[in-house]
């Protein structure tokens, strides 16, 4: 009798229990083997390492690019850097605002031979700009406020307008809110009341995230008529 | 009803037809399956590791790039700002309307026999514009600038139209003003006063 004769058998029949014990037993494996696959621990895991894998790997293309541009943002920082500081040296005093617009009114006057009666500071303009979204109307804050004053000069037309002149030429982003313009006597060349409502730029507190406020250039340094 | 039968064959007893054991056949599907299930345990377990290794390396490399990244990003936010700063400082200058020069044009144009008594500049704001030589959206402000006057000589009313349509017809004014007489002789007799409005849209 050969090994293949053991396999072989006249009655081939196996008793019902058998074959349900059988049958159970191979749809165990065949299911666990099925689970394995399809949700199975390791395939959940290898399936979990794959996500994370995609979020590093995006991170990682974002970061190189970001780490690739570093030397060239360092670069326009460092360029924007020296024309911020001429800009600043045109914009209102952070520390001392009155005292910086009084003086440069006064200096400007005193040049042109006019008299500056008084000065006042009238407070700040915030500028913003309004934007239609789905979510409705966002204000954003420009990257300047305005810090708004009033002198009130005597003098005459001309001597006005030259000073108005040299105003404008020193800082070009002033802007002439209000003026007027009487005359005292019958002719307008003995003299003018005049009242100048100015407005001079400034950083914003709220036109820049957090920790990028460029620091503006004090003028505080004496500003004399010579200068 | 009867009818013939044409199947030559009895029906096959499949139990009887088989020749290989059952009790081998159900082992070894069993084992079959069995050897697949730990094969696939230990391809998959191989595949994780090989993953989890990957994964690792990666996240060292970011993790390595992360601080230089951040400084990066911060400061691609604090560039984009100053240069904003920058342009818009730039653009207000640019844009800004320079008043010395409308007046030294308006007083070009006042003939001798007018006297101007008064001179007021009103502006007011007129919401944002943004226009294709912009970069951000800025300001916009509309100004009304009043000359308050007499007019002397033998043709006062004819002074006044002439220096009305001096500024109405000057080639600088004209395109970015509008002008308006509002009111000429106030009392027969008397020096003829006037007032012209001279309205602005600003940027």
């Amino acid at each position: 009798m050969t090994a293949m004769d053991h396999l072989i058998i006249k009655e081939k029949k196996l008793t019902p229990l058998q074959g349900m014990i059988g049958g159970v037993v191979i749809g165990v494996l065949a299911v666990i083997l099925l689970n394995q696959f399809v949700k199975g621990p390791i395939t959940d895991k290898i399936r979990e390492t794959d996500e994370q894998t995609t979020n590093v790997q995006s991170q990682l293309t974002m970061n190189r690019a970001l780490v690739q541009q570093l030397p060239s943002l360092q670069k326009e920082r460092d360029t924007l850097l020296a024309s911020l500081k001429d800009v600043s040296g045109k914009l209102v005093s952070e520390e001392t605002p009155v005292r910086w617009a009084n003086a440069i009114a006064e200096r400007h006057a005193a040049r042109e031979k006019l008299t500056v009666r008084s000065f006042d500071a009238r407070g700040i303009n915030q500028l913003s700009t309004t934007q239609k979204t789905s979510r409705g109307i966002i204000v954003i804050p420009n990257v300047y406020e305005e810090f708004r004053t009033e002198t009130i000069l005597w003098g005459t037309f001309h001597e006005f307008g030259r000073f108005l002149a040299n105003l404008e030429t020193e800082f070009p982003a002033m802007r002439v809110a209000d003026f007027s313009l009487r005359a005292k006597g019958i002719e307008a060349e003995d003299g003018l009341v005049i009242s100048l409502k100015t407005t001079y730029l400034r950083f914003s507190k709220d036109g820049f995230p957090e920790d990028t406020r460029p620091q503006a250039v004090d003028q505080t340094a004496p500003l004399n008529i010579d200068q | 009803m009867t009818g013939y039968n044409l199947n030559f064959w009895e029906e096959p007893d499949w139990s009887r037809e088989g020749t290989l054991n059952p009790f081998f056949t159900l082992f070894a599907i069993a084992a079959v399956l069995t050897v697949l299930g730990l094969g696939w345990v230990n391809a998959g377990q191989r595949q994780l590791q090989k993953k989890v290794e990957a994964l690792e390396m990666l996240s060292m490399e970011n993790k390595a790039l992360i601080k230089q990244a951040e400084e990066a990003s911060s400061l691609k936010i604090q560039v984009a700002k100053w240069r904003e700063a920058v342009d818009v400082y730039d653009e207000l200058a640019l844009k800004n309307y320079v008043w010395s020069s409308q007046l030294e044009t308006i007083q070009s144009l006042v003939p001798d026999a007018i006297v101007i008594k008064n001179l007021y500049l009103y502006t007011t704001r007129a919401g944002d514009t943004m226009d294709s030589t912009n970069t951000y959206p800025l300001p916009a402000w509309t100004a009304l600038l009043t000359l308050e006057g007499v007019a002397t000589g033998p043709t006062p009313y004819q002074t006044i139209n002439d220096f009305f349509d001096s500024l109405q017809g000057h080639e600088f004014l004209s395109r970015i003003m509008v002008a308006n007489l509002a009111s000429t002789a106030i009392a027969e007799g008397e020096d003829k006063r006037f007032k012209i409005d001279l309205s602005y849209t600003l940027r």
